[in-house]
């Protein structure tokens, strides 16, 4: 009303003056809220950045240490098991065995032969341990049921799966890294759940493909996973995610809502397909 | 006002960018403007439709075409010649219906500072809708829009009154005093965004061509 009501001098004076001086004030104001809100969201992305990166750089290193474990694995079979077949065998096959009689002779080769037999047997073992040859063969639902009926005969845990629309397979590459993703999840079920019974289920839609392992042990969240995954000792659950991230897929942990059960499902895209 | 002549041709880089070469014409213009003004207004002929007709559009023209150089989504590009036409259109009417030729009658300039208040606010918002990483102020254009802001918030109101409140000759001083601060301030800005380069303060890092982001 004082603005309408300006009409000599003296009132537009203050009119112009507190109205110019209001107007600077609300312009600078503008101006440094902008300033200083961009500042904070510029300092919040290149943190969230970092973070990213830090995470990424985790995940890489998880990565490297799995391949190393691995490789180490493999040496420590070759040196400790392979090795000493070889050198056994190294023993029965040497020159002196030239000069002794025909029947230690025979006993010396026949004794060689059956070393070198659980060395290939041993070769093959490790060798399926790289890549199981049922899942290169005959695909994923059968590495799975394999994997699950030597579970079964340890006695301990009840496991069992179902494939309800597998006749189409995943890519291979796929196929691997979902099964070590699989032996990863049953074997920490198996280590830390406590849970009698294993249930793994296949289904598949027109976008996606999804594998779900149910248990009724102790098992973890979404927010725990993802929790534990961060820390340094989690090194399988980093494997697990890096491999997931890598096929594109999302792994999602989450407990039943009769809190009776836990279950991992894996959302793999349909473009994996073979 | 040959402050930011000077920031141009003292500016070793950047001169190819569009916006600081319509800022350059922009003042050029204005101080053809300013001496055709003043030649006028000391040999006592009345300046008002000179000013007020073709100056002003020209100015406005320039301006939005300023803005609609450094707009980075279609909302600013929209509002700059939106906003034009409404100027030219309200500018038209008053001039036809209501202007009465004085001096002193500044409403078509009050009609210049809502439009670049407005559109200064739309350079803001979109500003800090971009999902940006170089900071606001190592940017030149942020610099430029500041200075329109701050002349255009603060002569609004000496604008609107210059008419009523002039009336006293005392007050003439004091109209005088704001309007040069506010306007040195202005050409200040405005040279330094015309002799900044882009150069980001966090990465450390100088430009020669505006980066894609902005």
């Amino acid at each position: 009303m004082f603005f309408l009501q300006a009409t000599n001098s003296t009132n537009v004076t203050y009119v112009v003056y507190f109205g110019t001086f209001g107007m600077l004030l609300l312009a600078v104001g503008l101006i440094v809220f902008i300033v200083i809100h961009q500042r904070k969201v510029i300092y919040f992305q290149l943190r969230m950045k970092k973070m990213q990166e830090e995470q990424q750089q985790m995940m890489l290193q998880a990565s490297i240490e799995s391949q190393e474990e691995e490789r180490q694995r493999i040496a420590a079979d070759l040196h400790d098991d392979a090795g000493p077949l070889l050198a056994t065998v190294r023993l029965y096959l040497n020159e002196n065995l030239i000069h002794q009689d025909q029947a230690t002779q025979l006993q010396s080769i026949y004794n060689a032969k059956q070393i070198i037999d659980d060395t290939i047997q041993l070769i093959r073992n490790m060798s399926h341990s790289l890549i199981p040859p049922t899942l290169k063969n005959f695909g994923l639902e059968s590495a799975v049921n394999d994997m699950f009926q030597k579970i079964n005969g340890s006695g301990s845990i009840s496991a069992s799966a179902r494939f309800h629309d597998y006749k189409r397979r995943l890519k291979l590459e796929y196929e691997l890294s979902i099964f070590r993703v699989l032996q990863e999840l049953v074997n920490n079920t198996i280590k830390h759940s406590h849970s009698s019974f294993i249930h793994l289920t296949q289904n598949k839609t027109d976008q996606y493909i999804y594998i779900r392992i149910h248990h009724d042990g102790e098992g973890l969240t979404q927010t725990e996973y993802e929790k534990l995954r961060d820390t340094p000792q989690g090194m399988g659950l980093k494997n697990i995610f890096s491999r997931v991230k890598i096929l594109n897929s999302k792994i999602l942990f989450e407990k039943d809502p009769s809190n009776t059960y836990y279950k991992v499902t894996i959302e793999i895209p349909i473009e994996a397909m073979l | 006002m040959l402050i930011p002549i000077l920031a141009f041709f003292l500016n070793k880089g950047n001169k190819q960018l569009y916006f600081k070469k319509i800022i350059l014409l922009f003042f050029i213009l204005k101080l053809v403007n300013e001496v055709i003004n003043n030649y006028f207004y000391y040999r006592l002929y009345n300046v008002y439709v000179l000013n007020g007709i073709v100056f002003s559009y020209l100015k406005m023209v320039l301006i939005c075409m300023i803005y609609k150089s450094i707009a980075s989504t279609t909302l600013l590009r929209k509002g700059a010649l939106i906003g034009l036409f409404i100027y030219a259109s309200a500018l038209t009417m008053y001039l036809i219906f209501f202007a009465d030729g004085n001096y002193y009658d500044k409403i078509p300039s009050s009609f210049q500072g809502i439009l670049l208040i407005t559109l200064s606010i739309l350079f803001f918002y979109e500003q800090i809708k971009k999902p940006e990483t170089v900071f606001i102020y190592a940017l030149p254009e942020f610099w430029y829009v500041t200075a329109v802001f701050l002349h255009a918030a603060g002569t609004f109101f000496i604008y609107i009154f210059a008419k009523f409140w002039l009336q006293d000759a005392t007050n003439e001083n004091d109209y005088n005093n704001i309007h040069g601060i506010l306007t040195i301030i202005y050409n200040l800005m405005i040279g330094f965004a015309v002799w900044k380069q882009y150069r980001d303060p966090f990465l450390k890092t100088t430009t020669t061509s505006k980066p894609i982001t902005a």
